[in-house]
């Protein structure tokens, strides 16, 4: 089965899921979803809470059940999921390191279990911070159990590299160094990050994909490129509102009594003879499109078409 | 399939998170044992009007026979060994009902599942430190201490101007003791599988409280066959859920406790009682029945926890 998998799956393509579902009793959390993600990508799930962002990394990394047809590195994830983990580093959230545990134990464990983590990588990192080789899990503070989680995950060699929320409690020094890191050391353009945060601003320079999802599904999915060029906002002065208006934006907001249009697949020509032009930030992409769900969802069905 | 490379390593962390109870609490027992020998040495010390540690008493019992001798010297050297058995199942209990437990609670199981290690590995590392290296531990305690207690013995035998070899060193039979032990250490495994699944499996599904719901299931299902046994037949259940429970705990091959029916001198019972714990008895019992019933209901118990650890999650 994993062979016809494999078999059926895109070029490149790292994690295929075909109507992927998750239920917890009766309410749906993930709602048969598909979709590839290729190699090198480093992609932003993005979602408000309860979205099922977790439902969906749960079931990609072989935490929780699913229904549908899921492969990860040609992998069953439930099935496979020591296989699986020689090859995916995690941090599913952040808190989850035992808090008994001493982290020279903790190196020792993962040099001694996990084939691709580097001792002297690890210890590199920790170089960095204040956490010392015979300090408990528990005496930590929040952010430096953060620090060592992350120390811990970028020592290891992995393919896939998926981060829940992994700079939550971190100090903004910390949380721009190890994007910067991640982006400069750590990605080499072989492996596929996935990162979902709230601090969407933070990351969205290092992004090269886009996965917005809501309600279980997927309203959203492009890369970072087709995003510009599909979305533009302008700046509208009050004279030029209506006909701006006319052209159907998906969104608008208001900013110092002018009015912030987003429109979507508009030609810029057009646009620009309405105000002053720019890329929406996927912040502001975000907000558009969650508010304004029934036609982004139609548009981002017929993207996901595209691609798959 | 269980990752024999990985075990050793496993097995190293169960005992790091239980330090105390691996490691402290059979030393924590030597201490006190030694207290009292010493107190004993000091207060020449009576048990049912035969002074212990004196001169006298050793070239008394350098007079008896040499199978008295033999049976004499068992009662010590096991009452040793019991001080920690009985500690150690208490403990083995409390560390089964949590292994799988706690790290839901404490939601460490998302850090344990990024590990490239099987659910069945991790379960087999349980198991092997609770029926292996656990056992080990607190046996080598034991005999640590029994040494310690012969060497005593050597110098009133030496005071006392006793022959050493034949009053304190051939009557105590440390190979024999010691091979009955070790022996014993696997075969208590087996016997006890089936319980140790059963503590594994709870740990494994507990919403909480998983000591208690280890003991009341059984508990229930037993008072509940007396009950309908009671009713339809006018006599308790012959095979009696919690009553099955209860004897795998207590009459396993390891020494747990003694009672010592009738006089300390009634030497027929105490052979009788002593003889019990040996090299052969202990080989014994794995040509028992039971033993291997459990050993199968065990192996169900411990599969259904893999299964159900392949699906847990913090939530």
């Amino acid at each position: 089965m994993n062979t016809a998998q494999v078999g059926s799956m895109a070029e490149g393509s790292v994690i295929h899921a075909r109507n992927l579902r998750k239920q917890y009793g009766r309410t749906v959390a993930v709602r048969d979803i598909s979709f590839d993600i290729p190699k090198g990508r480093i992609v932003g799930l993005v979602g408000p809470n309860g979205a099922g962002k977790t439902s969906v990394l749960k079931a990609l990394l072989g935490l929780a059940g699913f229904s549908g047809e899921l492969s990860v590195l040609g992998l069953h994830p439930l099935h496979d999921r020591d296989e699986l983990m020689k090859n995916i580093a995690f941090i599913a959230d952040v808190a989850t390191l035992p808090k008994w545990i001493r982290v020279r134990e903790l190196v020792r464990l993962m040099a001694a279990v996990h084939p691709m983590f580097s001792v002297s990588e690890c210890q590199q990192y920790l170089a960095e911070t204040k956490i010392g080789p015979d300090d408990k899990v528990k005496s930590l503070s929040k952010g430096m159990i953060v620090q060592l989680h992350l120390a811990l995950v970028m020592a290891i060699d992995a393919k896939v590299l998926v981060l829940d929320e992994p700079t939550l409690g971190l100090d903004i020094m910390f949380r721009k160094r190890f994007y910067q890191h991640l982006l400069e050391e750590y990605f080499d353009g072989e492996r596929t990050i996935i990162i979902t945060t709230h601090q969407i601003e933070e990351v969205e320079h290092i992004l090269s994909d886009l996965i917005f999802i809501r309600d279980g599904e997927i309203v959203l999915h492009s890369d970072m490129d087709s995003v510009q060029q599909r979305y533009a906002e302008v700046m509208v002065s009050a004279e030029q509102l209506a006909a701006a208006r006319a052209l159907g934006p998906l969104h608008e907001r208001k900013v110092f009594g002018r009015h912030v249009l987003l429109f979507e697949n508009v030609e810029r020509e057009r646009l620009a003879q309405l105000g002053e032009l720019h890329t929406p930030s996927v912040a502001d992409l975000f907000v558009a499109v969650m508010t304004n769900g029934n036609n982004a969802a139609a548009a981002a069905s017929a993207q996901t078409g595209a691609t798959a | 399939m269980i990752n024999l490379t990985q075990l050793p390593i496993l097995i190293r962390r169960e005992f790091w998170e239980h330090r105390w109870a691996f490691i402290y609490a059979p030393l924590i027992i030597a201490g006190l044992v030694l207290v009292l020998l010493i107190m004993g040495m000091f207060f020449a010390m009576e048990i049912d009007n035969t002074r212990l540690f004196t001169e006298s008493a050793m070239r008394e019992f350098a007079a008896n026979s040499t199978s008295d001798k033999h049976t004499l010297m068992r009662i010590p050297l096991l009452g040793l060994v019991v001080n920690f058995t009985g500690i150690m199942q208490i403990v083995l209990f409390f560390y089964l009902v949590g292994a799988l437990y706690d790290e839901r609670k404490d939601r460490s199981i998302l850090f344990w599942k990024s590990l490239p290690v099987s659910d069945t590995t991790t379960i087999a590392s349980k198991l092997a430190t609770a029926g292996i290296a656990v056992p080990l531990v607190y046996m080598l305690t034991a005999a640590a201490l029994q040494l310690i207690f012969l060497l005593v013995g050597s110098g009133y035998a030496l005071a006392a101007e006793v022959p050493l070899w034949s009053t304190i060193w051939a009557p105590a039979g440390l190979p024999e003791l010691w091979a009955s032990v070790l022996v014993a250490i696997p075969v208590q495994m087996l016997w006890a599988l089936p319980l140790f699944g059963w503590f594994l499996l709870v740990s494994a599904f507990a919403p909480r409280l998983p000591w208690m719901i280890a003991l009341a299931i059984p508990g229930l299902i037993g008072l509940f066959q007396n009950y309908f046994s009671l009713l339809d037949r006018f006599k308790l259940a012959d095979h009696n859920l919690w009553i099955i429970f209860i004897q795998r705990f207590g009459e396993g091959v390891l020494p747990m406790s003694f009672s010592f029916d009738g006089d300390i001198n009634d030497e027929v019972i105490l052979s009788g009682v002593l003889d019990a714990f040996s090299l052969g008895n202990n080989l014994a019992r794995l040509g028992r029945l039971d033993l291997w019933l459990g050993v199968l209901v065990g192996l169900a118990l411990l599969y259904a926890a893999i299964r159900i650890r392949a699906r847990a999650t913090d939530s």
